[in-house]
């Protein structure tokens, strides 16, 4: 699959060298807490919204899911680090790498090009720098990452990331400004 | 005539002229303009025929009211039926032609229905064409069809592109007349999150052209400074050629923007559906005027008071050099008044009150305008234009006392809020009798989630007609709703205005009000669907009464305009002959959208390559460069078939069975459901959702297995596998991944939420590929790796290991009777391992082979298919499955279920094998005929037919069906149904066709 990339007033591009980790867990169980905490040097997100170690994210998904996102090259030693500090807990790990997608928004009107295809708050102010939102994209779902101010990071499903890049293209496209 | 004045026009820039065509001849406008004032401005007054009688039809108003302007816009893929004069504004190259016409505007053949008026009264389509009844179907119907409709149906496909847009806020104002903008700084000014929409091109409404003083200057200066300071505002989103078009529950509204509606072909999207969720909506929709009820107030010429003026003052555009104007208020005395200062005569204000009006009459007479008062229209003269007026007494029954000449006739019959938004979801209103006007009732609003009220009506649209109290009443409704949505309170200095002292108005329903039938059967209420006052009278003195039932018998107010200017009118009038009050009568329901939006913002983006997502596997690209014919498949698409050149797909499904039973087949199964199951309480889990029992499957190995619904019918089946102590991977089919995922999650979160189970649907995580067919083990052995020898990997077993040099997990298991394997890798090397199968194959003779290939080979062994076998009242017991219901657990999904009386009962339709006598393939879904009839005189069945194919292996058709009590009836012949043809015999026979001993998978 190749790195694709859209130019428009927002820019739309793949990202490939990444992997990501579905943990379902009892999150409000301290053993668990400690468990994370130890293999990851982090504290757990609060809902809706991310934590980060290093080049790692914790994404709070539901009251007992984490999808963890890390680069690539990293995954390997991640994933056996969480398996051997989750031992003899009840809690299930699964590589999901594969099985999703990821794209990044750029530019100054990132959350004006979402609005426009997730049916979410995106000001500011409801939705700040480092906030994580489950939501969908037009007809499918979709996971949103508010980076920074003028980055946006997109998870779908592997099998509609044709879908997803085209939504988001024709959205970024130049004329279809909504504001300036 | 009607022509461009030489001075002023306040919305127009007369240094940018635009050519533009109306039914193919070039005419000039200028930018700023409407359609409808660059067409008056070229004296052309006929612009349209009505629906039913084909009358001449000019513009009678300047907004989205407009019954009569309709117009076919662009051609091609830029072609727009319907579309209203009054709000489509002039640009270089827009083409326009009139619509329901034959052969031409001028010259129309239907018109003689106009004649025939009295043989074509209200319910005469009703009544009509009841008999005989074959005759409507195939004589009245195409012929109404064919002389029905106003616009033509787009023919090509839409090349504009259009976009949805979520916007949050706490307050949405509808409406950018002076009240909106107003209502949009009081509520701003506490912080909170405000959009402002307005439907037009312009700010400020009708209080420009009304001439009102707001601060101490003109209303046009103080709605520019307003509109500054709004946009200035961090926290206020203000949009224009924006239209509130619907309020929906909970504080949801669709805003309908026409960006590029007339800058065709810029590249921007030409409209945007705004999908609005705020906490409170305030509509400041202001009023729409009321025509008037005389004869001939259909002809062209006959136009609102209020839109006289609005093209005067707007567009610098004169209807005509004679106006008469007609009225029953004080307003419409600004027209005469409008009129006269541009320099054209009025020669006669007619004023249907005794007593006359205020400050403006005497203003009028003043200047020299003849007024009379206790007059009205007895009659409008003319045809295709007006060309005078007769006078007579309003207290009469239209007796002629003078004629004069004109060739406008201005008519104002009093204001009515617009009150649509409110109304749209549940809003009540209540009449004012003083104003004659029903407005909002403020105790009665639509409710939201917290039982309170989350619409509110500001300014004219509720009831207040003079802009002081407009502004008054703006502000207390822009604070309240800043505060219901925050509780944030900050009140600021509301704008003071000013405008001329009015003295009541007198309700007039009727013109005079004693009107002879032959006047009220000229006398108009529905312009568009040819509505007259005897129509409407009719209909009450038939029978009816209900206000909803009348305007369906007569059609009023069921035209594209939806009655904005006929409604209140017809239902005065229907509650006159119904000796009713109005109140009484009640309004029609007021629906959403406000006025007509375009489909293509409905469907958004979705259209094209992003009409529905389509799923696509790791090897879908490679699917589709080797020829594959597409299924959908629960979202995915499959390929059907590989076809070869030359080949139909039947040829091509035949090969694929042949070589895949004699050589070697490749499948992509990645679309197979794959959920993982771990805990504690999985296998006690996995025992309530199959049929079987799971928890005592082996690590390593593999069991087929059933899922019932708790009212005990299949649902699903597929391969379980024993991951680890804890784990389990459950496959589902393809279609049923989502949903088999969703009904685990529910159960473990609504009844068995303390056991301690997880599950993750990881279907798309892995790609699948079946190796089928007497080569399999050979090219898997050739490409390495982990051990598939019948001895290390026997049959219903599985393991992990490299193949190739790729991670895999490898399933000894075959849903096609032959020796075969389904291998899963991560899909990101799916295409990989595929490639290099089909290389390492192709000395083994491989192929791949589509979803055809794989149900024939399925169907040969007796192998059920979900949707095809089941249907949603099919239990496994019908299916011969019952080997795989357990007998030892104590309970499962659709056990109590299974057990109610005629489920657990021989006396069943149950699956057995068909094949036809003389080797034919049976219909799919055909019918066992049984002797005798039904108690509805239809023929008995015994069965039906629910897979069947050609077996290209056994050289014959093949079926499986259901049969009452079909197992114990092997060898019987039976006949099937055949569309078009004489019933096909075929003999019950075992579903397995192909290798019954089933040694082939073991091999």
């Amino acid at each position: 699959m190749p790195n694709r990339e859209f130019q428009g007033y927002v820019n739309v591009s793949q990202i490939m060298d990444q992997s990501m980790f579905t943990l379902r867990a009892n999150l409000a169980s301290t053993k668990i807490k400690a468990a994370l905490k130890l293999a990851m040097s982090v504290a757990l997100p609060k809902p809706g919204a991310c934590a980060t170690a290093g080049a790692c994210t914790l994404a709070w998904m539901s009251p007992d899911e984490l999808l963890i996102i890390a680069p690539s090259a990293e995954a390997q030693k991640l994933y056996s680090s969480l398996d051997t500090a989750l031992s003899g807990l009840h809690v299930l790990l699964e590589d999901v790498s594969d099985a999703r997608a990821k794209f990044i928004l750029t530019g100054a009107h990132v959350r004006e090009v979402l609005a426009k295809l997730a049916p979410m708050d995106t000001h500011p102010a409801q939705f700040p720098v480092g906030s994580f939102n489950r939501t969908r994209f037009a007809q499918v779902a979709g996971a949103v990452f508010m980076e920074k101010d003028d980055m946006i990071s997109l998870i779908c499903f592997r099998s509609v990331q044709d879908y997803v890049f085209a939504l988001f293209s024709a959205a970024a496209a130049h004329g279809s400004e909504v504001f300036q | 005539m009607s022509t461009r004045l030489a001075n002023h026009g306040r919305l127009i820039n007369r240094s940018k002229a635009i050519k533009f065509t109306f039914n193919g001849k070039v005419m000039t406008g200028f930018e700023g303009d409407s359609l409808a004032a660059s067409l008056l401005a070229n004296d052309q007054m006929l612009m349209g025929r009505s629906f039913k009688y084909h009358r001449p039809r000019g513009v009678v108003a300047s907004g989205g009211e407009e019954p009569n302007a309709l117009m076919n816009l662009g051609a091609e893929g830029h072609f727009e039926p319907n579309a209203r004069a009054t709000t489509t504004e002039t640009f270089g190259g827009l083409t326009a032609t009139s619509q329901n016409h034959f052969p031409s505007l001028e010259f129309d053949v239907g018109a003689i229905n106009s004649k025939l008026a009295r043989f074509l009264p209200a319910g005469f389509y009703y009544k009509m064409f009841i008999h005989p009844r074959s005759f409507w179907k195939h004589v009245y119907e195409p012929i109404i069809r064919k002389s029905a409709g106003l616009g033509k149906a787009p023919k090509a496909r839409d090349s504009d592109k259009y976009e949805h847009y979520y916007h949050f806020c706490e307050v949405m104002i509808v409406g950018g007349g002076i009240a909106g903008l107003q209502a949009a700084k009081s509520a701003a000014a506490t912080g909170v999150r405000v959009l402002l929409v307005e439907q037009t091109a312009h700010w400020g409404g009708r209080a420009p052209v009304d001439g009102a003083t707001i601060d101490g200057i003109s209303a046009e200066d103080w709605v520019h400074e307003t509109v500054v300071a709004l946009s200035a505002c961090e926290n206020v989103v203000i949009r224009h050629r924006t239209q509130g078009a619907g309020v929906y529950d909970h504080g949801y509204a669709l805003a309908y923007e026409r960006i590029a509606d007339h800058t065709p072909g810029d590249g921007r999207p030409r409209h945007r559906l705004w999908r609005v969720r705020c906490k409170q909506i305030i509509t400041a929709t202001g009023a729409i005027e009321r025509p008037l009820s005389f004869a001939g107030n259909d002809i062209p010429g006959v136009m609102l008071a209020s839109a006289v003026r609005d093209y005067v003052v707007n567009y610098a555009v004169s209807p005509g050099d004679r106006t008469v104007v007609v009225t029953n208020n004080d307003d419409a005395y600004r027209t005469a008044l409008r009129l006269k200062k541009a320099g054209l005569d009025v020669p006669v204000i007619l004023d249907a009150r005794a007593e006359g009006g205020g400050v403006l009459m005497a203003e009028a007479i003043a200047v020299g305008i003849r007024v009379e008062l206790g007059r009205g229209i007895a009659k409008v003269i003319g045809s295709k234009r007006v060309t005078g007026v007769q006078i007579c007494a309003q207290a009469g029954e239209g007796a002629v006392l003078e004629e004069i000449g004109c060739d406008v006739v201005a008519m104002s019959g009093g204001w009515s809020p617009v009150v649509h938004l409110w109304s749209h979801c549940g809003g009540k209103l209540f009449w004012d009798v003083d104003q004659a006007m029903f407005r909002p009732d403020p105790d009665k609003p639509p409710l939201g989630i917290d039982g309170a009220g989350f619409v509110r009506v500001a300014g004219l649209a509720n009831g207040h007609l003079r802009s002081a109290s407009c502004m008054v009443d703006a502000a207390i409704q822009g604070t309240a709703a800043a505060y219901n949505a925050t509780g944030k309170v900050k009140k600021i200095k509301t704008a003071e205005a000013e405008d001329a002292e009015e003295v009541p108005l007198s309700p007039v329903w009727l013109m005079p009000q004693g009107a002879s039938y032959k006047l009220r059967s000229k006398a108009w209420l529905d312009f568009q669907n040819d509505v007259k006052v005897s129509d409407v009278q009719l209909a009450a003195q038939e029978g009816f009464e209900s206000v909803e039932h009348a305007k369906r018998y007569t059609t009023l107010g069921m035209a594209t305009d939806q009655g904005k200017l006929s409604n209140i009118n017809g239902l005065a009038v229907l509650s006159k002959a119904l000796n009713a009050d109005i109140p009484d009568v009640g309004t029609t329901t007021f629906r959403p959208p406000y006025t007509p939006i375009s489909m293509a913002s409905l469907a958004g983006e979705a259209r094209g390559e992003l009409f529905q997502p389509i799923r696509k596997t790791a090897m879908h690209e490679w699917h589709d460069d080797h020829g594959a014919d597409w299924e959908p498949v629960g979202g995915w698409r499959r390929p059907y078939a590989y076809l070869q050149s030359g080949e139909t797909t039947d040829q091509a499904v035949w090969r694929e069975v042949i070589n895949t039973r004699e050589k070697l087949g490749l499948l992509d199964a990645s679309t197979l459901g794959k959920i993982v199951v771990k805990g504690p309480d999985a296998g006690k889990f996995l025992d309530m959702m199959y049929t079987n029992m799971m928890s005592n499957l082996k690590l390593g190995r593999c069991r087929y297995g059933l899922m019932c619904s708790e009212n005990g019918f299949l649902s699903d089946d597929g391969v379980v596998a024993r991951i680890d102590d804890q784990t389990w991977l459950c496959h589902t089919t393809s279609g049923g991944a989502d949903r088999i995922h969703a009904h685990m999650e529910e159960w473990l979160q609504t009844e068995w939420w303390d056991w301690q189970v997880w599950v993750v649907n990881i279907t798309e995580e892995l790609a699948q590929v079946a190796v089928v067919g007497p080569n399999s083990r050979k090219v898997l052995e050739k490409l390495g790796g982990m051990q598939v020898s019948a001895d290390a990997l026997p049959f219903m077993a599985w393991a992990d290991g490299e193949i190739g040099g790729i991670t895999c997990r490898a399933y000894r298991i075959s849903f096609s009777g032959e020796l075969s394997y389904e291998i899963a890798v991560p899909a990101s090397r799916g295409l990989e391992f595929w490639e290099m199968l089909v290389e390492a194959g192709a000395e083994f003779g491989v192929m791949p082979y589509g979803t055809e290939c794989l149900h024939i080979m399925r169907a040969e062994k007796g192998f059920i298919m979900i949707g095809d076998e089941t249907d949603g009242t099919v239990i496994p017991q019908d299916l011969g499955l019952g080997w795989a219901i357990s007998k030892k657990k104590e309970d499962f999904l659709g056990k109590r279920a299974q057990q109610r009386p005629f489920m657990d009962n021989p006396n069943r339709w149950q699956l057995v094998g068909l094949e036809t006598l003389d080797g034919s393939v049976l219909e799919d879904g055909s019918y066992a005929i049984a002797k005798g009839q039904n108690a509805n005189g239809q023929t008995n069945t015994e069965g039906r037919v629910t897979s069947t194919y050609h077996s290209p292996t056994l050289g014959k058709g093949i079926a499986m069906g259901l049969v009452h009590n079909g197992p114990d009836r092997m060898g019987e012949v039976l006949s099937f149904t055949k569309i078009g043809a004489p019933p096909v015999k075929a003999k019950i026979v075992s579903p397995v066709f192909y290798d019954p001993e089933g040694e082939k998978p073991n091999a």
